[in-house]
């Protein structure tokens, strides 16, 4: 007990220079307060990820929740030597995907519509530190036609561009979690960025 | 018609390219419309990105590491009992191996009623021998105990004699 306290101490006060590997040695040992720190550092892109995806915020909580306790329930068999970013990353990619297999029928764009009573849409999560008052309305006009060009891309086209955004992987690192060719990533995002710069078109005559 | 460096634009903005590409890049932008646009709306889209929060509902993690705690205490109370057994095998082992010859050796006669009976027939039996080697014992003490009995008066008495006739001498 006070050797985990010791050693959970150390991670709160050097908890940037320890790496993923050793937090995970740590909470394989029993230290419950090194699985928190690592939560909390997948914890913005994972939830980012999850509900720019699935734009549904019940869903991406329950997803969230399905995806970490994958790798709590699974932590003895888990071999700390792989990549944690990757590893993770690919079960939330995982995931999101078997849930549009599984949901093919339920229209996914309509989600955060349809539930706007339970869960604040995706627009409300946004950063409320504007930087001058005379921005905030071409800022918001801006935000929401993003989001609105956003929808009218298909889910792989999104994805490329979440995964490069959120989780600051390289377009190699993002074509071996899809499993395909760089090429094919950079053709996914490369069509995404022409259909989005179609949408926002016309930006500057709207404000 | 789609601009070659379409997808080169794209490493670019996100940092992926050498001194020598990002010098190519900048020298095309110079002169394409259409890349200079594309730059223009992934910095647009950029900067959304950038805007949003992303943190996940304080409940949620705090579920989890509840979760994980449950876990733990399980571990620790029914794993700590196998790991203490495994790294003190050799204790384990032979305090096994005893139980084991013990449960043998006692299990079956209390088990089995006629092996019982079996036990208690061999019991007076060998009470009966040990009584008979008493009487054996008793006997050849009396035989011995004669003996003594020869050697301590006959020896006195003939040793008095001698004494007597001794003194008759004198
Ligand atoms: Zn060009």
């Amino acid at each position: 007990m006070t050797r985990t306290l010791r050693k959970s101490n150390k991670f709160n006060a050097i908890s940037v220079g320890v790496t993923d590997a050793e937090l995970i040695k740590a909470y394989k040992k029993g230290d419950t307060q090194a699985l928190e720190i690592i939560m909390k550092k997948y914890e913005k892109p994972i939830y980012a990820y999850l509900l720019k995806m699935v734009r549904n915020a019940d869903y991406a909580n329950d997803l969230f929740q399905e995806i970490f306790l994958k790798f709590i329930k699974n932590i003895q068999s888990y071999n700390e030597e792989k990549k944690f970013a990757n590893w993770i990353y690919t079960v939330a990619h995982n995931a999101v995907m078997d849930g549009f297999r599984k949901n093919k029928n339920r229209c996914f764009e309509s989600l955060d519509r349809s539930n706007g009573e339970d869960s604040a849409p995706i627009s409300e999560t946004m950063d409320s530190k504007e930087p001058l008052p005379e921005n905030i309305l071409i800022k918001n006009e801006i935000n929401k036609k993003i989001e609105t060009a956003f929808e009218i891309l298909s889910n792989e086209q999104r994805e490329v561009f979440i995964m490069r955004h959120y989780w600051g992987l390289s377009f190699k690192e993002i074509a071996e979690i899809l499993k395909v060719p760089i090429g094919t990533a950079l053709a996914r995002m490369s069509r995404a960025l022409g259909r989005l710069k179609v949408e926002m078109g016309h930006i500057g005559e709207a404000v | 018609m789609t601009c070659k460096y379409s997808e080169k634009i794209l490493l670019y903005f996100y940092g992926e390219m050498d001194n020598a590409q990002c010098k190519e890049i900048k020298e095309h932008l110079e002169s394409c419309a259409e890349c200079k646009k594309n730059l223009e709306v992934l910095r647009d889209v950029s900067g959304h990105l950038d805007s949003f929060k992303g943190n996940a509902p304080a409940h949620l993690i705090e579920g989890l590491i509840r979760e994980a705690r449950k876990r733990e205490i399980w571990k620790f109370n029914v794993g700590n009992i196998f790991e203490n057994i495994f790294s003190h095998w050799k204790v384990s082992a032979s305090t096994l191996v005893f139980a084991c010859l013990m449960f043998a050796v006692f299990f079956p006669f209390g088990a089995d009623k006629d092996r019982l009976k079996w036990i208690s027939n061999i019991d007076s039996d060998l009470d009966g021998l040990e009584y008979s080697m008493y009487e054996e014992y008793d006997f050849s003490l009396g035989e011995y105990g004669e003996s003594v009995e020869d050697f301590e008066y006959e020896n006195i008495d003939d040793e008095i004699e001698s004494i007597n006739k001794n003194r008759r001498i004198l």
